[in-house]
């Protein structure tokens, strides 16, 4: 069962089209909302008049912030997100007021009969700007006097990185540049709050987290946790896009219902979801290496600072993953980073697959490329020379025990991709070309599994698991669905960790009032602690089925084939069915002030490259082949697993040739999906092989690790280091566009 | 608000209503219903055509081909005639949108629109092709060329409607070369197109015709590079003139998907890559 590739459980319904996403339900009674936002960067609100908009004579209600029944927050991290913009509106397209109306044409309607005046105030939209002493202040409260703008600071100190460039043969600096992307889910955001008996409201929605939702409501109604129930709908993706956001959805469409007393349902569309909503942050990293003539890493400094927008949302932990990660998969002695992430008066960034991470790998695999090449060193050989291998110490000072497999990835793509002599072909291509040239790319990652020592508390996980009355078992956890096949996983390792066949299983729907908080969907988190919280929890079942089938005079290996009749005695004499599963991250640590610790308790590994053609006469690149090979210990299921590579792959060549959101004074300037580009089947190599080496984790479930963040991680780079060697130039800023590479040409 | 729909059975039918106030025709809705639901349009009476029988009828006539302006891209992509007598035609078609796209947007449509990036713009330049406007008064004829006349902007007159495009044959010895610039490989809005019809013997340039798209306010034809170059041998000073020529022709503007100067360069280049194909066989 582990390993096998089995029908995913919810495969018939969405080719049919009978999964039920959020929009494609509807309760009695229920009203539609509409979001009255803000249309300036930064103001004080001086006038808000809803009149004509009560006028209206399909709308219920509006509402304001001075009604907000609990705490005008959207609780994520910090509590400096108002649900409704209060005095002040900090970026284009915030909440303001809320309307709910019959139907949603005329909910949409209502929302231009709102008459907002303001008192504009002076803005700063990048964070170079924002760190200036005498910007205007964006973040609430001014975190320094001298820095009002700056959300976060986080470093890492290991060893002295003066000795490091003192030993170093040869030292290269960059300066690299990535700008938003957009998740481009294909179910934009929603919920429909519901209100219940006693006060309680129920939540309905797509999201990844729902026990950050359920925090979330509670708070902005003032109503104790045992009266939020939320209820995930079919979620059609959300790579981190569906982490933070459901939680103002989800307040917004709460307190609508709250005040109506009726059902609320609030879904964005295409546009409002792509200006309103978060994205992955800009980023500029300056990054100074230096490295022995044999290619031996010595010492890294970096200085990276992240654009959060207005509030701070998932910043701080997204700028720590950023920190964590900006090493990369290698031993350096001598290490020295400096992380920022800035208030500016733009739409607020949050998680996006990697998390933080992507940013910094771009750097640091740059930068690896260029001391290859001024060392005169192959490029996979660098890698492997300075490759993590157990026993190894992180930038961190993280000792790894077990699991590391980044160096098999860079052997095995590189015998896959069959590397020099495709460096051969590639030069001889080139040599032959006039108006074309190749390059292949290398990029090797290494990824935290799990949300790591900054918040040890979230990694833990449930699960409830029963024995129904005919032999199959029923389970509910707190990890979500969103595409991911994390139903099909866990239903295989619960098949393989009871004996039961797989389609005698079933998964619920998640809904909070089922398990204990599980922390969120997140960090490529949910097969893993999910799985530990069914492993634990059929560990106490078969326990007690064993009690019962001793009982019955079943011997233990006719025990799967007889569950029905053990059922049944459970059944008849009143037996509890019933069990619980908890699983607990392994312990991590970490040390704000040195940045070093146990950072994570395990980590997950990738190399890919890629190859691709640039044509000079135009500066289109393509991507022509691709090699994955990924190390996040057991595979439960290979072929769920190489679609999530392929995903990732694809992603991650959208954000390094063509995703791109410009922004001016603060207005985004791409509104749906005419303009803002992601990848199509014909942007994706024709031949992409994936593969794995399983570098088996004591403490995951069968021996996993983490996946699903990785492919994205890895395979930007691979493609941008690919057409800088076609180009023989260097490439420092996303997106390489067709514009931007033929600027690049010599 | 009050909006309208009529599926128009007749041109007949066609040519009363479209005098009425607010009246626009709709074909496969491809540019007008995402305009009408951006709100840049709002037409009060919308005549369907898509499915009167005179416009969807592909005509062999002659030395010419009448394409009626109904008919839809996959269409002609699937149309014999087609895809012997006007390759060029097919390569920019399967370039346009996608198959969904495709199965409802028609070359009126496309057309009409006036997109200075309308795909089909650039074959129907390099044809020659005439369109056959149709109205109360009657018929007129008009070179596509005399069509556009700035971005969404035409020469159809209220009450008048594109029936067909008239496309003579070309030289079969004119071989075809498009290419279009966009942020991805499909279901992209070009950035910069170039289409050719190219006639060489050796180095001796017969005849070229050269049209670009999305550089200027409308769809053009490089003339000026093609008188210099009709007749000539290629050289490398032919190739600079043509490369400096190119650029001079044209009149891009900055947006979102690229700048101006890109836009001129790309184009510059690209005719200049083109020559050099010539000597490089
Ligand atoms: C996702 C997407 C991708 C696209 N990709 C491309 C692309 O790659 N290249 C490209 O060039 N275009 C592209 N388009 C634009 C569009 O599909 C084409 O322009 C298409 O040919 C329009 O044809 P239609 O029949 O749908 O026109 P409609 O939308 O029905 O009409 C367009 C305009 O022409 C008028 N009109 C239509 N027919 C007539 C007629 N016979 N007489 C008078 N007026 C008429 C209408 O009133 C309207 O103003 C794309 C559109 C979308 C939505």
């Amino acid at each position: 069962m582990i390993g096998a590739a089995v029908l995913r459980p919810d495969a018939i319904d969405k080719v049919r089209g009978e999964a039920r996403f959020v929009d494609d339900l509807a309760f009695p009674g229920m009203l539609h909302a509409a979001v009255i936002r803000g249309t300036v960067p930064h103001a004080k609100i001086c006038k808000l008049d809803l009149k004509s908009v009560s006028k209206h004579p399909r709308v219920i209600c509006t509402l304001t912030a001075n009604e907000i029944p609990g705490e005008n927050v959207v609780h994520v991290i910090y509590d400096d997100q108002p649900a409704l913009a209060d005095e002040i509106v900090r970026y284009i397209g915030e909440p303001i007021a809320l309307l709910a109306a019959e139907d949603r044409t005329s909910a949409n309607q209502a929302v231009k009969l709102a008459t907002i005046n303001y008192e504009e105030l002076p803005a700063v939209f990048d964070s170079l700007s924002a760190l200036s002493p005498d910007a205007p202040t964006v973040a609430v409260p001014a975190a320094t006097e001298k820095a009002p703008n700056l959300f976060n600071a986080m470093r890492i100190r290991k060893g002295d990185v003066a000795q490091g460039f003192a030993q170093a043969d040869v030292i290269v600096e960059g300066e690299y540049h990535t700008g938003y992307q957009e998740h481009a889910y294909l179910e934009t955001q929603g919920a429909i709050a519901v209100p219940e008996l006693n006060g309680a409201m129920a939540i309905y929605g797509t999201m990844q987290c729902p026990f950050y939702v359920q925090a979330a409501v509670a708070k902005v109604l003032g109503l104790p946790l045992s009266k939020v129930r939320v209820i995930q709908t079919a979620t059609g993706g959300a790579f981190g896009g569906k982490e933070d956001v459901p939680s103002l959805v989800a307040c917004l469409a709460a307190l609508l219902a709250w005040k109506a007393r009726r059902s609320v349902k609030l879904v964005f569309d295409r546009e409002e979801d792509i200006l309103t909503t978060s994205k992955r942050h800009p980023s500029i990293v300056r990054y100074k290496s230096g490295a022995k003539a044999d290619g031996t890493l010595t010492a890294i400094e970096v200085d990276f600072v992240y654009n959060a927008g207005a509030y701070q949302t998932l910043s701080p932990a997204v700028l720590w993953r950023g920190l964590m990660h900006a090493a990369g998969p290698y031993r350096i002695p001598h290490v020295k980073i400096d992380g920022r992430s800035v208030a500016t008066n733009t739409v607020p960034c949050g998680a996006f697959r990697g998390f933080g991470s992507p940013q910094v790998i771009f750097a640091h695999e740059s930068q690896m490329d260029r001391l290859a090449e001024r060392l005169g060193i192959d490029r996979l050989e660098i890698r492997r020379r300075n490759a993590l291998q157990i026993g190894d110490e992180t930038a961190t000072k993280q000792r790894l025990s077990e699991s590391v497999g980044v160096l098999q990835t860079i052997e095995k793509a590189g015998r896959l991709a069959h590397w020099e002599e495709r460096l051969r072909k590639v030069e001889a291509f080139n040599a032959a070309s006039r108006d074309r040239r190749r390059g292949l790319g290398i990029s090797s990652v290494m990824y935290g599994v799990g949300l790591g020592g900054k918040a040890p508390f979230l990694d833990k996980a449930g699960a409830y698991m029963k024995l129904e009355a005919d032999g199959s078992i029923g389970i509910a956890v707190g990890t979500v669905e969103m595409g991911q096949g994390l139903t099909t996983a866990l239903t295989q390792i619960a098949s393989e960790a009871l004996s039961v066949p797989f389609d005698r299983i079933h998964l619920a729907p998640v809904d909070s009032s089922r398990v204990p908080d599980s922390g969120p969907t997140v960090a490529s988190r949910g097969t893993m602690m999910s799985g530990l919280a069914i492993l634990d929890a059929a560990a106490k079942l078969k326990e007690r089925i064993r009690t019962v089938a001793k009982d019955l005079h079943i011997p233990k290996n006719e025990i799967p084939s007889r569950l029905k009749e053990i059922a049944q005695a459970f059944f008849m004499r009143n037996l509890d069915p019933a069990v619980e599963g908890w699983a607990q991250g392994a312990p991590v640590d970490w040390d704000e002030e040195t940045g070093l610790g146990n950072a994570y308790f395990v980590y997950a590994y990738a190399t890919h490259i890629a190859q691709v053609e640039v044509d000079l006469t135009t500066g289109e690149a393509s991507v022509e082949d691709f090699v994955a090979v990924h190390d996040s210990g057991r595979i439960v299921n290979h072929q769920l697993a190489s679609g999530q590579v392929e995903g990732g792959i694809a992603q991650g060549l959208g954000f390094a040739l063509m995703e791109d959101i410009p922004q001016e004074d603060g207005r985004l300037m791409t509104t749906g999906f005419t303009t803002y580009r992601i990848p199509t089947i014909r942007d994706i190599a024709a031949d992409t092989k994936v593969a794995f080496v399983e570098a088996l984790y004591s403490a995951g479930p069968f021996g996993a690790k983490g996946l699903g963040e990785v492919p994205l991680m890895a395979s930007h780079t691979a493609v941008s280091r690919a057409v800088a060697h076609a180009l023989g130039a260097a490439v420092n800023t996303y997106p390489l566009s067709p514009e931007r590479v033929k600027g690049s040409v010599a | 608000m009050g909006q309208q729909y009529l599926k128009v059975n007749s041109i007949e039918e066609l040519l009363v209503n479209l005098d009425k106030p607010g009246a626009m025709v709709l074909c496969g809705g491809t540019d007008l219903v995402v305009k009408m639901r951006s709100g840049l349009l709002s037409p009060e009476l919308l005549l369907d055509i898509s499915d009167l029988p005179e416009l969807r009828e592909i005509r062999n006539i002659g030395s010419k081909i009448e394409i009626g302006a109904a008919v839809t891209q996959s269409e002609l992509l699937a149309s014999e005639i087609v895809r012997e007598r006007l390759p060029l035609l097919i390569t920019v078609l399967s370039q346009l949108g996608c198959v969904q796209i495709r199965n409802r947007g028609t070359l009126g449509g496309n057309l009409v629109n006036a997109s200075p990036a309308a795909d089909s713009a650039v074959p129907l330049l390099l044809f020659d092709a005439e369109v056959i406007l149709t109205g109360s008064q009657g018929e007129r004829r008009l070179a596509v060329k005399d069509f556009f006349r700035g971005p969404g902007k035409t020469a159809l007159s209220n009450g008048e409607f594109l029936r067909a495009v008239l496309i003579p044959l070309p030289n079969p010895k004119l071989s075809p070369f498009f290419h279009k610039i966009g942020r991805r490989k499909a279901l992209t809005i070009a950035i910069a197109s170039l289409g050719a019809l190219l006639h060489v013997e050796g180095d001796l340039i017969h005849e070229v015709r050269l049209a670009a798209g999305s550089v200027a306010p409308t769809p053009i034809r490089l003339r000026r590079v093609e008188e210099r170059a009709n007749g000539k041998r290629v050289t490398a000073s032919l190739i600079e003139e043509a490369r400096k020529l190119a650029r001079q022709s044209v009149s891009p503007i900055d947006d979102i998907r690229a700048s101006a100067d890109y836009r001129r360069t790309v184009i510059a280049d690209l005719v200049a890559h083109l020559f050099e194909g010539v000597l490089h066989v």
